[in-house]
C-alpha cells in the first residue's frame, strides 16, 4: 500500500440506484444531458477515466452536489458506442477501479467535475474475525450457489478461486439484490472486517431468501405436476370419448340438464335451487364424485311432477258405479267416498281428506283404494309400510350421504307422475320403530292437511306440496297405529263379510275372475251355490275373501287341467264334488258340541280373521284348592276367570247355587285350543256359565252361545266384534246368543238375513245370563228324580 | 449491451500496488531451441509508456494506452479499443532473471526473447 495520496480532479457520471464497485465491469445507459456531458468530457481524455458517484435520490435528474454520496468509485471507460435516435443516447461499459472520496466540488455548467484522493482498499490486520468471517461467506456462498439454478460453471470457479477477500466482497455484493444503501454502505466500508461483515449479513438474508423461494417453488411444482397430470389424462379421455363418438360427455349432459330445466315446468324457488345446482355440475369434470351426486339429484327434481296434476273426474254417478263394480255392498264406506267426492266438487281447492280403511285381511281395503283412485280418476300408488322402522326410509337422506334417495313419498309421486294421486299407505298399523327413528312421526307431517302442502324431503331438502295427494291408509289393528296419527285420519272399519255377502261375492266377482285367469270361459264352468257354500264354510276360515279366492282358483285350474286334456264337457261343481277338487274338508270348525257336560260353556272370540267359537272347559278338582287357569290365558282374560268364580262364590246364596263344591275342592278352568293364546274380558259370561253349571250339575244349553264381560258385581258390560260373533255363532251352527244388553245397537250391523235366522238374548247381570244359558229342562226334571 | 465472457476481467494490480488496471493486452508464448519467445499485442501504446519487470519465473509487463486521436473538435462516436492502463503478468517453467533478453518493438508488437542457458 502506497502512502502517497493522489489526488485527481475528473468529471463525475451521477448514478442513479446503481453503485459501480472496484473491479467490477458495469454496462451504463446515459441519456440526461449533463452526464453525456460529463461523459463526453472523459471520453476526451486519454486515458477515459471518469468518477462513477451515485445519488441519494433516485428521482433528481440534475442532483446538486449535496444530493450525492461523497464516496464513489474511479472508472475507465472501456466501450463506449452512440445508440441512433432522436434522443442522444449512450451506451457504456465502464470497468470499476479504485475507491475515491470528493475532495472538492468543481462546478462547470455543463456538467459536475470534482477533485477526488483515490482511497485504499479496506484494509486492517487480518484477525480471527477477518479468517471466521471469510469461512463463514465461503459457506453462505456455496449455500446459495447450490440453491440457485443454472449458474454458470464458471461463476462457480470464480468464486471459490478468489483469494482476495476485498474482492471477492465486492463480487458478491455486486451480483445480490442490493438496494442503494446497503451497496453505498459497502463501498464505503473502511476495513475489511466491517466490509466482510457486511456482506455476510446480506448474504445470509439472501440465503434464508432463498431457501424460501427454493420451497414455495418445489410446492408449487409438486402441485403442478399433479394438476398438469390430471389435465394430461382427461385430454387423452376426450380423445377416447372423440374416438368413440361420445363427444365431451359432461358438456353435453350439463346442456341436456339446461335444456330440460328450461322446459319444465317449475315453481320459482324450486328452479332458482335446480339452477344453482346445475351451474356447480358445469363447473365439475365428470369424474369428480359431487358430480353424479348433483346429476342424481336435478333428475329427481326435474322428474317430480311439481305442477302436473291428472284431470280429476267428479261425476258422482259413474263414481258410484265404478264403486259398486269393484264391491259388493260396504254401502256405508262407498257413502262416505262419494261424500267426500261431492264436497271436493264444491270446494275444489278443500284439503283431501286422510281416509283409514281398517279390518281383517282379505276385506278389500287395497282394492277400495284402487276404486276409489278408479273412480276419481287419479292415478293409484300404493306403498306398504310393513315393517317399514327407518324414518329415513319415508322422507328420505340427505344428500352428504353416498346413494342418499328421496324417501318413498317423494319416490310415490315421481312414479305418479302427477301431484295428485291416490297413495295408499298399506299397513299402517305395521310401522316399526328404533334408534333410527319413528317412521309414524315422519308421517304426521304427510298426513297432516295442515302441514303437508310444504313437505320437505332431506333429499330434495325443498318443500314439496302433497295437499292434493288423496292419502289413504290400511290397518289390520287400530290398537298398531299411535294415537296421533290415528287421530289425523278419517277411520273407516270394515268388518269381515258373512257367509251370505262372501257368497254373493264369489258369485259375482271371485268365480268369473277365476274362471278368466285360468283360461276357461264361463260357459264351460258351471258352480253352484252349494258348491261356494262348501267351500266358504269348509275350506276357508277367514273374515276377508283372500283364501277363498285362491281355493276357487284350485277349482278353477283343476277344471282347466279336464279341459286342456281334452275334454269338452261343460264341468259342473256341486257340494257333493268339492271334495275331489279341494281334498278332504281342511276345516272343522268348533261346532256345537252334540252335547254338553255340566262345566262346559261356548264362548264367542273374535280374531283378525273375524269371530270363532271358542268352548269355556271347568272342572272340579275334589281335594286342591284354589283356581287353576290354563289355555294361554292373557292377564284380562285371566282376571276375568277369578272375578267369576268370586262372584259364583260370594253369590251363591242370592242365585240359589251350592257353592260348597267350590269350598271343598279346587277349580280348573281351561280354555281350548289350548297352543292359541286368548286374552279379553268377553268371555266373562262364558266362564261364569261353565262354573255355575258345574255347581248344579246342569249343562248349559249347546245351542246357546254367550259372550259379555262380567263384573264382581254381577254386571254384563257391553263387547266389541257383535256382527262377528254372531256371524261365527250362525257358522257354528248355533243359532241363540246371548248378549249384553248395551250392545243393542250393535246387531244393526249384523246382516238382516242373519237377524232374522237368530234367536239374541240381552242380558243386563249374570243372574239374567244364567237363566238363560243354563239347560232349564234338567233343572226342572232334577227334582224329579229326587223324588 | 450484454457483456460477454468473464465480467470481472482483469486481475489485480499485484505490481503496480493499488486499485486495478482496465485491460490486459493478449500475449503469444514460443518455445524455441535457445528459450522463449513472449509477444504482446500492445497496439497504440508508446514504447515509453511501458515497463517490462521480472522476478524468478515472472514476468510482468505494464503500460497505459493514451488516445492520441483526440484534439479539438474531434469527439469519439463509438469507442471499443481500451485505453489507459494494463497490466499483463506472464509465468514461464524457468528462472528469467539469469536469462539473457532480447527486446523488439515493431507494428505495435513488443516482442520479448529469453536465451536460457542449454536451452530450457
Amino acid at each position: 500500500m502506497s502512502d502517497v495520496v493522489r489526488v485527481l480532479e475528473l468529471p463525475v457520471l451521477t448514478l442513479k440506484n446503481k453503485v459501480v464497485f472496484p473491479y467490477s465491469l458495469e454496462p451504463l445507459t446515459v441519456g440526461r444531458p449533463f452526464s453525456l456531458a460529463a461523459v463526453e468530457a472523459a471520453l476526451a481524455t486519454e486515458e477515459k477515466q471518469i468518477v462513477l458517484i451515485a445519488q441519494r435520490e433516485e428521482t433528481e435528474d440534475r442532483p446538486k452536489p449535496e444530493q450525492i454520496f461523497d464516496i464513489g468509485t474511479l472508472g475507465v471507460i472501456n466501450r463506449m458506442m452512440r445508440v441512433p435516435g432522436k434522443t442522444e443516447t449512450v451506451h457504456l461499459i465502464v470497468q470499476g477501479q479504485e475507491r475515491v472520496r470528493v475532495i472538492e466540488w468543481l462546478q462547470n455548467d455543463e456538467y459536475i467535475s470534482v477533485r477526488v484522493e483515490v482511497l485504499d482498499e479496506p484494509g486492517g490486520v487480518p484477525d480471527s474475525e477477518t479468517e471466521a468471517l471469510r469461512r463463514n461467506i465461503d459457506t453462505l456462498v456455496q449455500r446459495a450457489l447450490a440453491l440457485l439454478p443454472n449458474v454458470p460453471a464458471e461463476l462457480r470457479q470464480l468464486v471459490s478461486a478468489n483469494d482476495d477477500p476485498a474482492r471477492l466482497c465486492y463480487f458478491i455484493a455486486n451480483l445480490m439484490q442490493l438496494d442503494l444503501e446497503q451497496e453505498q454502505a459497502a463501498l464505503e466500508a473502511q476495513t475489511l472486517n466491517r466490509l466482510m461483515r457486511l456482506v455476510h449479513t446480506y448474504l445470509s438474508r439472501e440465503v434464508e431468501i432463498l431457501q424460501i423461494r427454493s420451497k414455495i417453488q418445489t410446492d408449487a411444482e409438486a402441485e403442478m405436476g399433479k394438476a398438469q397430470k390430471d389435465y394430461f389424462l382427461r385430454q387423452q379421455l376426450k380423445a377416447i370419448q372423440k374416438e368413440l363418438g361420445e363427444e365431451d360427455g359432461e358438456q353435453a349432459e350439463a346442456d341436456m340438464m339446461r335444456d330440460r330445466l328450461d322446459k319444465a315446468d317449475l315453481p320459482e324457488h324450486v328452479r332458482k335451487e335446480a339452477e344453482r345446482e346445475l351451474r356447480r355440475m358445469e363447473k365439475l369434470p365428470a369424474a369428480a364424485p359431487d358430480y353424479h351426486v348433483i346429476r342424481t339429484y336435478l333428475e329427481w327434481i326435474l322428474d317430480l311432477p311439481w305442477n302436473v296434476s291428472s284431470s280429476e273426474s267428479l261425476d258422482l254417478k259413474r263414481a258410484r258405479e265404478v264403486l259398486d263394480e269393484d264391491h259388493y255392498d260396504l254401502e256405508d264406506i262407498k257413502d262416505r267416498i262419494l261424500q267426500h267426492l261431492a264436497v271436493h266438487k264444491l270446494k275444489p281447492n278443500s284439503k283431501s281428506p286422510i281416509l283409514c280403511f281398517a279390518g281383517p285381511p282379505g276385506v278389500g281395503k287395497t282394492s277400495l283404494g284402487q276404486s276409489i283412485a278408479r273412480a276419481m280418476d287419479r292415478k293409484f300408488e300404493r306403498m306398504s309400510l310393513g315393517g317399514m322402522r327407518d324414518e329415513a326410509e319415508l322422507r328420505g337422506h340427505r344428500r352428504t350421504y353416498i346413494g342418499a334417495m328421496p324417501g318413498r313419498i317423494i319416490q310415490s309421486l315421481r312414479r305418479a307422475g302427477v301431484n295428485n294421486p291416490v297413495i295408499m299407505l298399506d299397513e299402517i298399523d305395521k310401522l316399526g320403530s328404533d334408534f333410527r327413528g319413528d317412521p309414524s312421526s315422519a308421517l304426521l307431517e304427510v298426513l297432516d292437511p295442515q302441514q303437508n302442502h310444504a313437505f320437505r324431503d332431506h333429499y330434495l331438502d325443498l318443500p314439496v306440496d302433497l295437499s292434493k295427494v288423496f292419502f289413504i291408509g290400511t290397518a289390520n289393528n287400530l290398537g298398531g297405529i299411535p294415537p296421533p296419527l290415528r287421530d289425523r285420519m278419517e277411520i273407516i272399519t270394515l268388518s269381515g263379510y258373512s257367509e251370505e255377502e262372501k257368497l254373493i261375492i264369489a258369485r259375482r266377482y271371485i268365480v268369473p275372475r277365476q274362471v278368466l285367469e285360468s283360461g276357461l270361459t264361463p260357459e264351460q264352468v258351471v258352480i253352484d251355490d252349494e258348491a261356494l257354500t262348501r267351500i266358504i264354510g269348509r275350506y276357508t276360515r277367514e273374515a276377508g275373501v283372500r283364501q277363498l279366492e285362491q281355493r276357487i282358483g284350485r277349482v278353477m285350474r283343476k277344471i282347466a287341467l279336464r279341459v286342456a286334456e281334452g275334454s269338452d264337457a261343460i264341468v259342473t261343481v256341486d257340494a257333493e264334488s268339492v271334495p275331489t277338487y279341494l281334498g278332504p274338508e281342511k276345516i272343522r270348525p268348533e261346532t256345537a258340541r252334540e252335547s254338553l257336560p255340566p262345566g262346559v260353556a261356548t264362548g264367542l272370540a273374535v280374531t283378525e280373521t273375524g269371530g270363532e267359537v271358542l268352548f269355556v272347559e271347568a272342572a272340579l278338582l275334589p281335594g286342591s284348592k284354589g283356581l287353576t287357569l290354563t289355555g294361554q290365558l292373557g292377564e284380562v282374560m285371566q282376571e276375568s276367570a277369578r272375578a267369576a268364580y268370586s262372584y259364583l262364590w260370594s253369590n251363591g246364596a242370592k242365585l240359589d247355587i251350592d257353592t260348597s263344591a267350590l269350598r271343598d275342592a279346587g277349580l280348573h278352568v281351561h280354555v281350548p285350543a289350548g297352543a292359541v293364546p286368548k286374552d279379553g274380558p268377553s268371555a266373562g259370561v262364558a266362564i261364569v256359565s261353565a262354573i255355575a253349571s258345574l255347581c248344579v250339575g246342569r249343562p248349559v244349553r249347546n245351542d246357546t252361545a254367550m259372550t259379555g264381560e262380567i263384573t264382581l258385581a254381577g254386571l254384563v258390560f257391553p263387547i266389541g266384534g257383535v256382527k262377528e260373533k254372531v256371524l261365527a255363532a250362525r257358522r257354528a251352527g248355533i243359532h241363540r246368543v246371548v248378549l249384553p244388553a248395551r250392545n243393542e245397537p250393535d246387531v244393526e250391523d249384523v246382516p238382516a238375513d242373519v237377524r232374522k235366522e237368530m234367536e239374541i238374548v240381552f242380558v243386563d247381570n249374570v243372574d239374567e245370563a244364567l237363566d238363560n244359558t243354563l239347560a232349564i229342562p234338567v233343572a226342572v226334571e232334577q227334582p224329579v228324580q229326587g223324588d | 449491451m450484454p457483456i460477454k465472457g468473464k465480467p470481472w476481467g482483469s486481475s489485480g494490480g499485484m505490481w503496480t500496488g493499488r486499485g486495478c488496471h482496465a485491460w490486459e493486452p493478449a500475449t503469444d508464448i514460443y518455445q524455441s531451441a535457445e528459450g522463449w519467445v513472449v509477444k504482446f499485442d500492445l497496439a497504440g501504446v508508446d514504447p515509453d509508456d511501458v515497463t517490462v519487470r521480472i522476478v524468478d519465473h515472472t514476468l510482468f509487463v505494464a503500460g497505459t494506452r493514451r488516445d492520441r486521436t483526440l484534439r479539438e473538435g474531434v469527439s469519439h462516436y463509438q469507442m471499443e479499443i481500451t485505453y489507459s492502463r494494463f497490466e499483463r503478468s506472464i509465468q514461464l517453467p524457468c528462472d528469467l532473471a539469469h536469462a539473457r533478453v532480447e527486446s523488439e518493438y515493431d507494428n505495435g508488437l513488443l516482442t520479448l526473447t529469453f536465451f536460457v542457458q542449454g536451452g530450457k
